[in-house]
């Protein structure tokens, strides 16, 4: 889908108030265009012949003008404001909809930052586009009808402002249009020093702790400046283009006041006439501004939401469909699995192993090997380049995705908090967990005491705006929310990197508990809960180097050097 | 709360300061925007002296006079506004980059307090999204506003000038616009900032969940977390079209009037022209006058959302840049006289909220309650202790980072707190669990700690560490860019990369926070044993869990409930 298809298919999902406010523009417009004719009459009638008695009619025509050009105006603004508010909340739940479907791959790919401004930046782009269509199609019917008018009120004078009007009228549009061409480097220069501040304030303790401040805020300046210097060089050309287009309206002016002044005088055209058709070339000659900017705003608009569309055309991943849960007691199978993040790096090469249900193996080997890798295989973040995974006899690829997740548990390194209480994410929406259920999880997991010992216990609010949780007490919760579940296989990610030996000690007593009836695979070089699972599966190379119980391996020089055993007594 | 908000406000004093800092500016503005409205409230009299004189007295010499005047008028008008919108926006570039410049200078030069009591993203808004704010209203408001401060007034006077009494009615008939604006200025501003107020949750929510999709995604949360989405999206609909109706109840008002005001005012004319006291001509003019005085009334709406919110936007950058202006004044600038690296801490205390005597407000715990340090010139030091013992805090109390409350901190004789924060800190040095890296290659990232620094120096610290090999096996070596939108890197790696980096600043002490916690057994035996060598003749400090980076130290000290007791080693 191109950016153009998917603002014509936004905007026939709301087309009521696109066709509503496109007939209040055409109102208003007959208004504008109306005006002008009673108002040359009343000149004539009344200020030149003095005939005073007409004036409770002007009164009621231009009553009347007045409540069209209200009612109009008010129809096109008010239905503008629903077709583009309603396009970018539409276009924005497509977007997060869509999003939430797309596989990691993509999302390790895009990142965050980047979907957020296509969902603000690029969305917004639109909208300002589709809140002009209205008025657009009301600029095009009072061009029109109002120089139709004119030729019609005398025709040598409308023929004269028209042969001026529409030329400008075109050379403004076209020149408009190109003046965003510019902006492009100004919005890459914007670019640059967005990142420059985002890096100035997540690195700060960096910039701190070497020293330098007083470099990065001289930097600071010369990235300002590069924003502005560009900026400069657009303004001083739309400042000039500016002032062409105001050229137009005052060509036109002293057209009707010159040429029409002397037909006047000759006695073909009343002054009421002339008045009328001053008021016509301002009243047209006002749009010309907006127009060739209206245009570049459709361009803009245009590739805004080409870049929407981009990510709507990916493919979901996996598919949201496949075969219900196989029963079974959680017996995970590896079959010859491969896999790489890129076409030409493989990281693991075919890989094959068995836990048993209710059993537990932790996978062990140097970083990079693609233990964690492996674990994201299973509730299918990623696809295997070949061989399968089953869980219960079923490969995992055919069952359903979500259905596959809420029995396979997956708790990562770094964990995710939600803004909202510590109770919110550690049940994270699921409604049948109960108070005692979630204070069993964090009992199990180790995060009891210390979330008994804040002040507000599980109503603490935490995330972006709440408090601020150590490392360790983030993984208990992870750990926490897995458990709550009680999911058929639990997979543990690293759980006792960036946690003190205190808070090792809880996890493990927790692990122990856990281990004996769930399916377990726990990515870890840590010796006591290598020494808690019932086989260690060892990887090198993207191989299995080894498998067995860890007492076993030991006897491996490989595996305690992996370990950095041997600089130690065993 | 209703402190803070009231210390970001856009104040009077603020403004003036902002206004007198850029008093050229200002005058130059105010020189082409009179230039430039002026010629346009000019045009309509000469129209006004050619119906006049040439066509109604049928003249034709006037009549091309008054044409010619008027052609005149026209171009100093463009050349006017042309000149009006080139120096406003110029200068307003300008005043931007000085924004952006101050903004972001005040934030990197700031004391570390600012970075834990404001959230990272208010930040970076300050310097990004304020500031756009700032420029939307240069760019687009400020001539309109000038426009219609102009225009009104001019005009005013303009029609003053020709008829006191027409001016009059038209005066009566603007009555209910004047009282619309105010009331829409009143409502539009609550409404305006319940919309921000839910967009920022929209967004806010959007942003947490699609960093965070992966546990979306894990927990199968999908359909819940769009149903709250939903909700939101439909709430900052719902909110935007309040907005959108007042606008319309104003907009009405403006429209339905400005028929009405012209044929009030031409039917009052042609009394006056009967009664001898008004020209035809004169008349034509008031009607196009009305129309002119219309105009700008038409973007009022439009202009004062910008304005508001722009003067909000104005309001939080000066506020953040008066709040560390203060922090820096209060840093060090004692120059710090490079030692042996000798380190002497006695009775620190430490807490991250101090009570506010105003408020009544107590302070936090003490995390450091009276911790003494001592170590020799070239010691190792392995600093150990529960989680939340203060360890990480008694690194930050060393390199400055924090400020002790009570007790001494002495690097090499000289009182940390009174000193030059860049000349000490080159020579002491943090390397924290998380290697922050910055866009660029990974040569770069090293390189920021000295930048004279030459390529050989920075392979040679790679080297020495034994990262070199592993850093020139990735695809593009040490030109490999990496941070925001570069090659990902695992945490491991980063922590290498900021281990050389502090190692190429060359500092006389060392601090070691968990800053190899992230490296697989292996990688960082080998790491303990580089460091074991480049250590040698540096005091340091590590800050570990693992035995095989404690084995480092010459010495084990424990931190315990804020004290430290020493161990030997």
């Amino acid at each position: 889908m191109t950016g153009p298809q998917l603002i014509r298919q936004a905007v026939r999902q709301r087309i009521r108030p696109c066709l509503n406010g496109t007939v209040g523009g055409i109102l208003y417009a007959v208004a504008l265009v109306a005006m002008p004719i009673p108002a040359g009459r009343l000149v004539d009638k009344v200020l030149v012949e003095g005939d005073s008695s007409a004036i409770p009619m002007y009164l009621v025509i231009f009553g009347f003008i007045a409540l069209l050009r209200g009612g109009g105006g008010a129809l096109r603004r008010y239905e503008a404001f629903r077709l583009s508010l309603g396009v970018s909340a539409d276009l924005r739940e497509r977007l997060y909809e869509h999003c939430q479907r797309l596989s990691l791959v993509f999302h390790d790919r895009v990142g965050a930052g980047d979907l957020m401004s296509r969902a603000s930046a690029d969305i917004a782009v639109v909208e300002q586009l589709t809140d002009v269509i209205p008025y657009m199609v009301q600029t095009l019917v009072l061009w029109i009808a109002g120089t139709v008018a004119m030729i019609l009120i005398d025709w040598r004078l409308g023929t004269a402002v028209a042969v001026i009007f529409v030329p400008a009228l075109v050379w403004a549009i076209s020149r408009g249009r190109n003046l965003d061409v510019m902006s492009g480097r100004v919005q890459a220069a914007m670019g640059d020093y967005g990142r420059f501040v985002e890096e100035s304030v997540g690195g700060i303790r960096i910039i701190k702790g070497f020293g330098l401040d007083r470099q990065r805020a001289e930097l600071a300046g010369e990235k300002s400046d590069a924003v502005s210097v560009a900026g400069e060089v657009l303004a001083r050309r739309r400042a000039a283009f500016v002032g062409w287009v105001m050229a137009t309206p005052a060509a036109t002016i002293l057209i009707v006041v010159g040429f029409g002044g002397w037909l006047s005088t000759r006695g073909h055209l009343s002054e009421g006439d002339l008045f009328a058709f001053l008021q016509y070339v301002i009243v047209l000659g006002g749009p010309v501004r907006f127009a060739g900017h209206n245009v570049a705003r459709a361009r803009q608009a245009f590739a805004g939401a080409g870049r929407i569309a981009e990510v709507l055309a990916v493919e979901p991943a996996p598919p949201w469909h496949g075969s219900r849960l196989p029963k079974g007691a959680g017996r995970l199978v590896f079959d010859g699995v491969s896999f790489g993040y890129h076409r030409d790096n493989p990281i693991l090469r075919g890989v094959s192993f068995a836990v048993e249900g209710g059993r537990s193996a932790a996978l062990v080997g140097a970083s990079g090997v693609g233990k964690s890798t492996l674990l994201q295989l299973v509730p299918r973040f990623y696809e295997p380049w070949s061989g399968t995974i089953s869980l219960d006899g079923v490969d995992v690829a055919s069952i359903e995705p979500r259905a596959l997740r809420r029995a396979v548990s997956l708790v990562f390194q770094d964990t995710v908090l939600f803004t909202g209480s510590l109770w919110d994410n550690i049940a994270l929406g699921d409604d049948r967990a109960g108070d005692d259920d979630v204070r069993r999880a964090a009992e199990v997991a180790g995060a009891a005491p210390f979330i008994d010992a804040l002040p507000d216990g599980y109503d603490t609010i935490v995330g972006e705006r709440g408090l601020t949780l150590s490392g360790g007490q983030r993984q208990r919760l992870a750990i926490a929310r897995a458990l709550l579940r009680k999911p058929r296989v639990l997979l543990l990610d690293d759980p006792m990197s960036a946690v003190d030996a205190a808070t090792q000690q809880m996890i493990h007593a927790g692990l122990r508990r856990i281990i004996g009836g769930t399916t377990t695979l726990i990515v870890t070089n840590h010796l006591p809960t290598i020494e808690l699972v019932d086989e260690v599966v060892f990887l090198a190379d993207g191989r299995i180097a080894a498998r067995g119980p860890h007492e076993e391996l030991l006897g491996l020089e490989r595996y305690r050097d992996a370990l950095a055993l041997s600089a130690q007594p065993v | 709360m209703s402190g803070r908000i009231s210390d970001d406000e856009l104040d009077k004093p603020k403004l003036g300061r902002e206004v007198t800092r850029n008093r050229r500016a200002c005058l130059e503005i105010a020189a082409a925007s009179t230039l430039a409205n002026g010629t346009a409230v000019l045009l309509p009299f000469c129209i006004s002296f050619a119906i006049d004189r040439g066509v109604v007295a049928r003249d034709l010499r006037l009549l091309l006079l008054g044409t010619g005047a008027a052609a005149i008028v026209a171009i100093a008008n463009i050349l006017g506004a042309r000149l009006e919108l080139g120096v406003t926006a110029v200068r307003a570039q300008r005043y931007l980059r000085d924004i952006r410049t101050r903004v972001v200078g005040s934030i990197v030069e700031a004391d570390l307090d600012l970075f834990s009591r404001e959230k990272s993203g208010a930040l970076f808004a300050r310097a990004t999204n304020d500031v756009e704010n700032l420029q939307r209203f240069t760019e687009w408001a400020l001539p309109m506003v000038l426009r219609t401060i102009f225009l009104g007034v001019l005009t005013l006077i303009a029609m003053l000038a020709a008829s006191i009494e027409l001016t009059g009615v038209v005066v009566v008939t603007l009555v209910p616009v004047v009282i619309a604006t105010l009331w829409y200025r009143r409502v539009a501003y609550s409404a305006q900032v319940s919309v921000r107020e839910r967009v920022a949750q929209l967004f806010g929510h959007m942003n947490e969940h699609l960093s965070g999709l992966r546990v979306v995604q894990a927990f199968a949360l999908e359909d819940e977390r769009l149903e709250d989405f939903r909700r939101l999206n439909e709430r900052t609909y719902g909110a935007r079209m309040r907005v959108a109706r007042f606008d319309i109840a104003y907009y009405v008002v403006v429209e339905i009037l400005y028929p009405l005001s012209f044929v009030i005012t031409l039917a009052a004319g042609a009394w006056l022209i009967d009664a001898g006291r008004l020209s035809v001509g004169q008349a034509v003019a008031f009607g196009l006058l009305v129309g002119r005085l219309f105009e700008p009334i038409h973007m009022v709406a439009e202009l004062v959302e910008i304005v508001q919110s722009a003067a909000a936007s104005l309001g939080r950058i000066l506020h953040l840049i008066d709040q560390t202006a203060a922090g820096i004044a209060s840093g060090g600038s004692e120059p710090f006289h490079r030692g042996p690296g000798h380190v002497s801490m006695e009775g620190v205390k430490f807490r991250y909220v101090e009570p506010d005597p105003g408020t009544g407000e107590p302070g936090s715990s003490w995390v450091l309650d009276g911790a003494d340090l001592e170590i020799r010139p070239g010691e190792r030091v392995a600093l150990v202790g529960p989680s939340g013992a203060g360890k990480s805090t008694l690194a930050k109390v060393l390199v400055g980072f924090q400020r002790a409350a009570a007790g001494r901190v002495l690097v090499d004789g000289q009182p940390v707190a009174g000193l030059e924060p860049i000349s000490y800190r080159s020579a002491v040095c943090l390397v924290p669990q998380e290697g922050y890296l910055f866009h660029g290659s990974i040569a770069e990232n090293i390189g920021l700690a000295r930048p004279d620094a030459t390529r050989a120096q920075i392979e040679a610290v790679c080297a020495e560490l034994g990262v070199l090999d592993r850093f020139l096996a990735l695809p593009a070596g040490l030109e490999t860019v990496v941070g925001t939108g570069g090659a990902s890197v695992s945490a491991g790696e980063r922590q290498l990369i900021a281990l050389a980096r502090a190692l190429l600043a060359n500092p006389s002490v060392l601090i070691l926070d968990e800053a190899t916690s992230n490296l697989d057994p292996a990688t960082e035996r080998d790491m303990a044993r580089a460091l074991r060598r480049v250590l040698e003749g540096r005091t340091a400090i590590v800050i570990a869990h693992r035995p095989g980076t404690v084995d480092l130290a010459d010495r084990v000290v424990t931190i315990q409930g804020g004290k430290t007791v020493a161990l030997t080693g």
